[in-house]
């Protein structure tokens, strides 16, 4: 049984979002544009949904996946110094309360990226797609859905490949991104690989008691000189 | 109005949690000409503000510095903190008279440095190079990131979901949220 990826479809309304609210942005040249819009409408390039882990997620590779959330899809399309991503975030409508938050999700287009870090992550992609190496890749036959791996605290970027067909149900993680000292980039990591390379970050903000910001300790800040709480 | 913004060298990070002494050490390289032997290591920015003994220190052993502290205190020893870090300046004007050229004793104008709280008491700083006030988008050089990274983010989105969305999370959420505004000054004779 061969190995192949498949890229999900974008939810309703969220292709429109990007047709819609690409004109805000002016990362993207024309024919970005025009290649972006094609990417979310099912065309050319990639639709990947993003599922954000916390630190403390990291520390329980089991369940890596079903402790995520999902914030949002990325659209991304090109390569090299052609590659281009925009990020759609999904928001809370109204209040962001109600009986049915989930009815009231809205698509929203938060960011667009572009370099040598959207670069990396389409030649993953390639990568994983082409099985090239071999022995970075040694991935069961099947088929998977792949997805983008959110960590901002862990400071490392990564693709989740999650199996839908075949006999494994083992998560694949493939970094592409990272300044955690000697992890090889470009290559599967079972979950429980990956969060060896990751877990130290983790221990380092568990044992904070508190975050270190600045303005807890800014004497003449509007908290310093009133006296005011500080923030969570 | 147009795309506002200034020249910025955006260094990746050197070690996991340097980010505060990667932004602090891109500003004050950014103010420096381009063939300036003057450059500052982000190493240096750590050891001026933990003044270890000489033998033992960041750029000596690096991963035994590989601690979070804020960017306020590395432009502080950099001579390039203008005032204390506000969370009452999180506004687009704010961001514009920053980094507007003003042909006074500002000749030109300043990047603008942030400070976002991320989950599990995770810190994170990044600096802001540009604004678009029309399009209400800010472009934004994270180290962790490295050069030729710049993501132009919608101004809310940046405010207050910088790199994470927790889908629950409305301001004032705690995950991804810009909690300061930092001024910078030029340094003394870059």
């Amino acid at each position: 049984m061969g190995f192949q990826i498949r890229f999900l479809t974008l939810p309703d309304g969220y292709p429109a979002t990007v047709k819609d609210q690409w004109s805000f942005f002016e990362t993207a040249n024309a024919a970005q544009q025009a290649g972006l819009i094609r990417a979310a409408e099912g065309g050319e390039g990639v639709r990947i949904e993003i599922r954000s882990i916390s630190p403390s997620h990291a520390l329980d590779p089991g369940r890596l996946l079903q402790t995520a959330t999902t914030s949002g899809w990325r659209v991304a399309m090109g390569s090299g110094s052609s590659a281009i991503a925009a990020d759609i975030y999904t928001m809370q409508g109204g209040d962001g309360g109600g009986a049915d938050p989930e009815s009231q999700k809205l698509p929203q287009l938060a960011c667009m990226r572009k370099g040598p870090n959207i670069a990396a992550m389409m030649r993953a992609i390639a990568m994983i797609q082409k099985n090239d190496p071999p022995e970075s890749f040694d991935l069961p036959g099947g088929s998977f859905v792949i997805g983008l791996l959110n960590s901002p605290e862990l400071f490392t970027d990564a693709l989740w490949l999650q199996p839908e067909t075949g006999d494994s149900k083992d998560l694949w993680i493939v970094p592409y991104h990272t300044v955690i000292s000697n992890f090889p980039l470009m290559r599967a990591y079972r979950a429980a690989d990956f969060c060896t390379y990751v877990r130290p970050i983790a221990d380092k903000w568990k044992i904070l008691e508190k975050p270190m910001l600045s303005v807890k300790r800014a004497k003449g800040s509007r908290q310093g000189s009133t006296g005011a709480p500080s923030p969570p | 109005m147009a795309k506002i913004c200034v020249p910025f060298m955006n260094d990746k990070q050197k070690k996991e949690l340097w980010c505060w002494a990667a932004v602090a050490a891109n500003v004050y390289n950014s103010a420096l000409q381009l063939d300036s032997t003057a450059k500052k290591e982000q190493c240096a920015v750590v050891q001026a503000v933990v003044q270890a003994a000489v033998g033992s220190d960041p750029c000596t052993v690096p991963d035994n510095f590989n601690d979070t502290d804020t960017a306020d205190e590395g432009l502080n020893v950099l001579g390039m903190r203008d005032g204390r870090p506000d969370d009452s300046s999180l506004t687009i004007d704010f961001l514009v008279g920053e980094l507007t050229f003003v042909n006074t004793s500002d000749p030109e104008g300043e990047p603008v440095c942030a400070e976002i709280l991320w989950d599990d008491n995770a810190t994170h700083f990044v600096a802001v190079s540009g604004v678009n006030p029309t399009n209400k988008t800010v472009f934004v050089e994270d180290p962790y990131l490295g050069p030729g990274n710049t993501v132009e983010y919608r101004f809310q989105q940046f405010l207050d979901h910088y790199g994470a969305k927790d889908p629950k999370s409305l301001r004032p959420a705690r995950r991804g949220t810009v909690k300061t505004f930092q001024k910078v000054k030029r340094a003394p004779g870059p």
